[in-house]
């Protein structure tokens, strides 16, 4: 894939007198660490477990994988820990994990300005990978999942009111010209979460920010609104007595609530589809003009994020309960959060910010390859000049390349159910519309006016 | 031209830097309990302390304990409720709730009566006891303390940020409702204000 790019360079360009022999140096020292960053091959036995549903062998691997990863992606290392600890449900094991990459990530926020030169000459991959904006935010996403899990509520609120700062804080710094602002997934959690604690007036503020942000989610990631979001809409706002939301609602298409009814328990259940996206290198071109006017068009290196699930898979999940009364519900999981389509939004907004940082890179090794050709000049051999002319270019673009690191574990998808049940002991059973997955006779248990979270991994 | 230059030292520095890694080493050196020292920003200890000082002074200083006092010839019987936290941290608040329930004791004008987890163990125990322990020193049943005053409260955070900088305030409130009446007997508040600052850049 090609891309024509033109940087913001005046025709009559100035070359400053750039240091050649030193330039070189740093070029060539820098170039043995260049490969930092975690190695494709490093995946392929962790993608076999992840595939197989085998998450503690694959976080063995990440494990015994962390030279692998170097120490510029310690981050990555975490994160990938921290996630197939969350799919294997050892939460004790995960949570820290995604504190110490949260922490890590923090960390980063000092920029090293040495090796942010250093990227200019080279590429980004000699910079420590702090992870993609929608990455820090999943981080707490998951966090929240760990404790809600744990059935610790007031804690999973706490990870999910770190997704709002935290995606405030970004969306200042792309002065709010960015796509993924909110995120609708948690802020519905936190309305399961305060209802679950009994306090609803909370529950039906997120559960209505929720339903805005879907809105938006809509038209930015083809994600509608699930559809049980409006039932539990109008149930809270009927509870707060908020008649006229309650009655919106009710005509949008949620079930209407009986006051009086016995009070009923839920359970949610959050489903993972799919492999996420990982980048690829695209390259561009750029096209510097030099002293004399005369365009020399460079090529440089982008990620790009492609998906790696691309189906349709749904999942039907039936529960039944084991007590004397049989009774039993069943619901389709409906998309709520499409990790690939936010993926490549937000890589798409951060574009803009590495596009110009990649053309200041092309213009810097330009400057560097036209400095070494016209050293080479001054020796008066026209064949070794063509040959180290093509050896200056082939080096120059050799150094150039994208940072393709991403967190590969997760997910492309997240599916939601959510089953209004009476109090009891349920069987739950699980499964994929395309028949290669089920979950059997996992049992729950639901108590009035909380809520229980089942979590189910299907990365294939 | 000169600026290149040493750009150039500076990444030459920072690619051997790399090459080469760095050693850490560790010191460990021991402090008083009490010295402040704010690392992350985040709430800790001093805050922890802070809070239980403030709350301890204001409670007992106000009206509702002569109040009960003089009408019960006793002191009260406080049992803690839950503090909750609504902030965008994890708060161990049972910290500080410990520090208050401690000076409390320890001032003889409040008894504590156990929480809900911490009774179910007793019971537990005094359940064994009945089975296995001396007639002489078996404790009765149904000669619990009920409290009188339940304390209960929450913390929440405002966060404002830009950049590396950021106003993080805090506000803790306590209060203690008679169990009988419903009634607030107390209120308490504590506020924090932290600027919390992380420089963009660095060597």
């Amino acid at each position: 894939m090609q891309e024509t790019f033109h940087p913001p360079v005046t025709s009559r360009m100035k070359l400053p007198d750039v240091h050649t022999k030193a330039l070189w140096f740093l070029a060539a020292a820098l170039s043995v660490v260049g490969a930092c960053g975690p190695v494709q091959d490093l995946y392929k036995s962790i993608d076999v477990s992840i595939a197989n549903g085998d998450y503690a062998s694959a976080a063995q691997d990440v494990r015994k994988q962390e030279d692998g990863y170097g120490d510029k992606s310690q981050v990555l290392y975490n994160l990938d820990l921290g996630l197939l600890y969350h799919y294997a449900g050892v939460a004790d094991s995960s949570t820290p994990r995604f504190f110490a990459a949260e922490r890590l990530i923090q960390d980063l926020y000092t920029k090293s300005v040495s090796l942010a030169v250093a990227s200019f000459v080279i590429n980004d991959n000699l910079l420590p990978y702090e992870g993609e904006d929608f990455e820090k935010a999943l981080i707490n996403v998951f966090l929240a999942l760990n404790y809600a899990e744990q059935g610790q509520g007031d804690e999973a609120l706490v990870e999910a009111r770190k997704v709002d700062l935290k995606l405030r804080e970004i969306s200042r710094q792309y002065e709010g010209k960015n796509t993924y602002q909110e995120d609708a997934f948690i802020r519905y959690i936190a309305g399961v979460l305060y209802e679950s604690s009994g306090e609803i007036n909370d529950a039906f503020i997120s559960y209505r920010n929720s339903y805005e942000t879907y809105k938006t989610y809509l038209t930015s990631y083809g994600t509608r609104t699930p559809s049980f979001l409006l039932d539990d809409l109008v149930r809270t706002a009927t509870l707060m007595a908020f008649t006229e939301d309650a009655a919106t609602y009710a005509e949008a298409g949620g079930k209407r609530f009986d006051r009086k009814a016995k009070p009923q328990g839920s359970l949610v259940v959050v489903c993972y589809v799919g492999k996420g996206p990982i980048k690829q290198q695209a390259t561009s071109k750029v096209s510097v003009p030099d002293a004399d006017g005369i365009i020399h068009t460079f090529q440089i290196a982008l990620p790009k994020f492609v998906p790696r699930y691309t189906g349709n898979r749904t999942y039907a999940i039936a529960v039944r309960n084991r007590g004397g009364a049989a009774s039993q519900a069943s619901a389709v999981a409906e998309l709520s959060e499409n990790v690939t389509a936010i993926a490549g939004k937000t890589l798409q907004d951060r574009l803009g910010m590495i596009y110009l940082k990649s053309g200041g890179r092309a213009v810097l090794k330009f400057l560097a390859a036209e400095k070494a050709k016209s050293e080479l000049k001054k020796n008066d051999n026209s064949a070794l000049n063509i040959f180290g002319s093509i050896a200056i270019d082939l080096f120059i673009s050799a150094t150039e390349q994208a940072d393709l690191r991403t967190w590969r574990t997760l997910p492309a998808e997240f599916h939601l159910a959510r089953l209004n049940l009476d109090p009891g002991d349920y069987n739950l059973t699980v499964q994929s519309s395309d028949g290669k997955y089920s979950m059997r006779d996992v049992q729950a248990s639901v108590k009035p006016g909380k809520a229980s979270f089942v979590i189910v991994e299907d990365l294939r | 031209m000169k600026t290149m230059r040493v750009l150039t030292v500076i990444v030459m520095a920072a690619s051997l830097t790399v090459l080469y890694g760095c050693g850490s080493s560790k010191t460990v050196s021991r402090v008083d309990p009490n010295t402040t020292i704010d690392l992350s920003g985040d709430w800790n200890d001093t805050d922890s302390r802070l809070v239980a000082e403030e709350m301890i002074t204001d409670v007992l200083s106000r009206p509702w304990l002569p109040e009960f006092k003089g009408d019960k010839k006793r002191p009260p019987d406080v049992i803690v409720g839950t503090v909750r936290n609504r902030t965008s941290e994890h708060i161990a608040t049972t910290t500080f709730i410990k520090n208050l329930e401690k000076e409390l004791i320890n001032s003889g004008r409040v008894n504590f009566v156990a929480n809900k987890e911490e009774r179910q163990e007793v019971r537990e125990e005094r359940a064994d006891q009945q089975e296995n322990a001396s007639a002489e020193t078996m404790k009765k049943f149904q000669q619990e303390s009920g409290a009188d005053f339940m304390l209960q409260g929450d913390i929440t955070t405002i966060v404002d940020q830009e950049g590396g900088d950021k106003v993080k305030y805090y506000q803790v409130n306590m209060e203690l409702v008679n169990i009988e009446t419903n009634r607030k007997a107390w209120l308490g508040e504590k506020k924090i204000k932290k600027f919390v600052s992380q420089s963009g850049t660095k060597f």
